[in-house]
């Protein structure tokens, strides 16, 4: 019998595999999309071959394209943006990689706890964390942001506004700084030159500019798996677990694209095997395991666990779902930015208690995509009642026709500012089974429903939106627009969410779940709540970390390894032979 | 309604209600509004007037969808970047089934067009839609927006990610795209709308680090 099945090789699943492949232990990684073996010849610059939701690479969908995408129900105006595959979401993620708000903790005793949702903590303390944040930032490696001309602009705003600049990754107060990034920082010839000729590997290492961070990343070209600039799991972690018995005294995983988690199999209480079905085939299979991960993500984790049928006695499986409510601003400026051109994140400002604002530079399609999405209908015509405010910007709402031209009308002079919200966590907004749409193979969907904001999200969110003004303005922005998101739905968590009580959360303090043993969650759904508005990610990895560690120690004797050894690179030069001796 | 006849329309929409759908509620949604046939019976030549019309509603251009509009632009828009196809390809690949997600998109715009201003039915598009002012299709947007959600949530989903499609397809390379060769035909519309500089491997693009700090301070 195999030791783990993870389920999910997305953001989270990988570094379960890799952690626990290191010590020895045989892992099955189950990923529903393609396998993206051949990225350089699969992956495009291009945006719409990218990121069109019904054809594009990176869509919620089957690695076959011929086939449709898998359908959720979303019963409200809203955008899913979740990409199937290996490395999941963050194959089009920018890699923002910032520690979360330490009010989000159960040890928080620092100012203003209740600006924070302290009904939903996470069930241990920050400080427990951070040797597993140091960890993944070491492994993937997290690295502090270069700059180009929209950062240099952004942050020379955030200065002028009299912020201080944060220098550590702990978010101790309100603060700006480069951002810290899942991106390797630019050496040799990336980022110095335009010419593709001289911008192969080896000549040019770590982050080319390029500008296509949510088209994946391919760059430098011709550079080894393990030594791609954007750090997606399918670079970092995958390629590691892959190679665990070569890198390290580990056991290499296998991994199975193609191949969609129908149901966990229990017996007595306990998580006893996983059957998933091969997306081109048809073939289901069942595999006895002693242990499962569940990393599907926030909407097919819970999906997942609802179509197996496995027990939610307080019906909190699904509900609490956060997503940070976010919104974009967008300065338009009569000099350049260069806002098209390097890494789509690479500044940020926090603001504890509230969230967060960074810098968000895109090329003309997602651009116009974000400048002509709104709840506040559009700008010059009617405003459905939006209670936002304008807080000095020019216009609320979606731009539509000569006036979206003429905003756009040079997007290397437009800085985009996302907005990002410490939100609370409310059991209305919720995943369940969708009763209204038909079942597609893998049984009924997904049903996304985002109903409520409390007054202190909503309170947050205004407050974010005045200060991205004044940030804009101070970076010297002649016209500003709030475009006041519906619901742009890709920072989701906390659905299949750890907590202090029993009452109201699923999985313990370990990530197990408190109804079913040898069963644990590792994606963002497993996080207590919002983490207060940083990017999700990081944190996620870093629990998954623990996760793993937690499951070493308790079912298969172990001892735990993070306070006691030293994390090995993913671009360290020992990967780096392993991923080339394997033909990754 | 052309060349279908009442009755195969009324087996066709028996035969979704009863479960084919994947997407059950907007046909549920379009059978209150009296218009899942007229949706069964949109001809490919309603459709692709409807989408002009949205796509030059969304980004203007010279072209007479735009003229009818009563805009007046120097410069091409989302018609002539080529989105209406790619956006019909892409909403009916979205969400398969026996009735086109174009279709009842069509519809949908339609029939509100007609509420909007009953005369658009006629005019110099079959589509009451494309007949509208630029004005009148952002009150089109307006009422729907306005449905209540518990009701009329799918189609406000649907029509609420129209705009935001066609911005994507408009300004992206998606019209011209030749995906055999992986490579843009000729430079796309949206590119030169924006004086964007195209994909490209890397970019002289580096300033450096903020105030010359590459790394964080592990004991700040």
């Amino acid at each position: 019998m195999r030791d783990v099945i993870v389920v999910g090789a997305g953001g989270g699943g990988p570094v379960v595999a890799k952690e626990l492949a290191a010590r020895g232990l045989d892992v099955l990684l189950l990923e529903a999309g393609a396998a993206f073996e051949h990225s350089e010849r699969e992956w495009s610059h291009f945006e719409n071959e990218a990121n069109n939701p019904a054809t594009g690479v990176f869509r919620f969908g089957p690695g076959d394209r011929t086939q449709p995408p898998w359908a959720r129900d979303l019963p409200q105006n809203c955008f899913l943006w979740q990409t199937a595959g290996v490395g999941g979401s963050t194959l089009h993620y920018f890699a923002n990689s910032p520690r979360a708000m330490p009010g989000a903790f159960l040890d928080y005793a620092g100012p203003e706890p209740a600006s924070y949702d302290r009904s939903h903590v996470a069930p241990f303390g920050y400080r427990e964390l951070i040797p597993y944040y140091e960890w993944v930032e070491h492994t993937l490696p997290v690295q502090t942001a270069a700059m180009g001309t929209k950062e240099e602009r952004f942050l020379t705003g955030a200065a002028k506004l009299g912020l201080p600049h944060q220098t550590s990754k702990d978010i101790t107060r309100a603060a700006y700084r480069p951002q810290e990034n899942a991106i390797l920082q630019p050496q040799g010839t990336a980022g110095r030159t335009s010419d593709s000729k001289k911008l192969a590997y080896p000549a040019a290492k770590g982050c080319t500019f390029c500008g296509h961070c949510p088209q994946g990343c391919i760059e430098p070209v011709r550079s080894p798996r393990n030594l791609r600039a954007k750090r997606s799991t399918h670079t970092s972690y995958v390629p590691m677990a892959l190679t665990a018995d070569r890198w390290t005294k580990g056991k290499a995983i296998t991994l199975l694209p193609d191949s969609f988690a129908v149901r966990i199999e229990t017996d007595g209480g306990n998580a006893t095997g996983v059957t998933w079905r091969n997306t081109r085939t048809g073939q289901l299979t069942t595999e006895e395991v002693k242990v499962i991960v569940l990393a599907a993500g926030p909407v097919e984790t819970p999906r997942l666990w609802l179509n197996s049928g496995l027990p939610n006695p307080n019906d909190q499986v699904g509900r609490g779902l956060t997503d940070h409510y976010l919104d974009y601003l967008v300065g338009r400026f009569t000099t350049y930015t260069g806002s098209s051109k390097g890494p789509t994140s690479a500044a940020r400002l926090d603001f504890p208690g509230f969230g967060g604002l960074e810098q968000a530079g895109v090329s003309p399609g997602l651009q116009a995509q974000a400048l002509t999405s709104s709840d506040s209908g559009i700008a010059g015509f009617y405003d459905n009642g939006a209670r936002v405010g304008a807080w000095g910007a020019n216009a609320v709402g979606r731009l539509v026709g000569e006036r979206l031209k003429r905003f756009m009308n040079d997007v290397d002079r437009l800085i985009g500012v996302a907005l990002i919200t410490d939100d609370d966590v409310l059991p209305q907004n919720r995943v369940t089974l969708s009763t209204a749409m038909a079942p597609d193979a893998h049984g009924p969907i997904a049903r996304l429903e985002v109903r409520a904001r409390s007054p202190k999200t909503l309170k947050n969110r205004e407050y974010l939106a005045s200060r991205a003004v004044e940030l804009l303005s101070a970076a010297g922005a002649r016209e500003v627009v709030r475009v006041n998101f519906p619901g742009l739905l890709l920072h989701l968590h906390s659905t299949m969410r750890m907590g202090v009580s029993a009452a109201d959360s699923v999985l313990d303090a370990d990530a197990e779940a408190r109804w079913v043993k040898r069963l644990f969650v590792a994606d963002n759904s497993a996080l207590p709540n919002g983490i207060g508005g940083p990017n999700p990610t990081l944190t996620m990895q870093a629990l998954a970390t623990r996760t793993a560690e937690k499951i070493f120690v308790r079912y298969f004797d172990g001892d735990p390894w993070v306070a006691r050894e030293s994390p090995v690179s993913s671009v360290d030069d020992t990967v780096t032979q392993a991923v080339i001796a394997a033909g990754l | 309604m052309t060349g279908v006849s009442r009755r195969e329309l009324l087996e066709r929409a028996t035969a979704l209600v009863a479960g084919a759908a994947v997407l059950d509620r907007l046909p549920h949604a379009l059978r209150l509004q009296g218009w899942l046939e007229d949706a069964y019976a949109a001809t490919p030549n309603v459709v692709q007037q409807t989408m002009n019309g949205l796509v030059a509603f969304v980004v203007p251009g010279r072209d007479r969808y735009s003229r009818a509009q009563g805009t007046k632009s120097k410069t091409p828009g989302g018609i002539e970047a080529g989105a209406t196809p790619v956006l019909i390809r892409t909403l009916d690949r979205f969400l398969p089934g026996p009735l086109p997600l174009s279709a009842t998109a069509a519809t949908i715009l339609n029939g509100y067009a007609t509420q909007v201003d009953p005369t658009s039915r006629q005019g110099a598009f079959a589509s009451p839609f494309a007949n509208l002012s630029f004005a009148e299709k952002a009150r089109v947007f307006q009422v729907v927006e306005a449905l209540p959600a518990a009701s009329a949530g799918s189609i406000r989903f649907l029509v609420g990610n129209l705009p935001d499609l066609v911005g994507f397809l408009a300004y992206s390379e998606a019209g011209v795209y030749d995906a055999k060769r992986r490579r843009v035909r000729r430079r796309p519309v949206g590119w030169r709308l924006t004086h964007y500089a195209g994909v490209a491997d890397g970019r002289k693009e580096l300033k450096g680090y903020w105030q010359g700090r590459k790394a964080a301070d592990p004991s700040a």
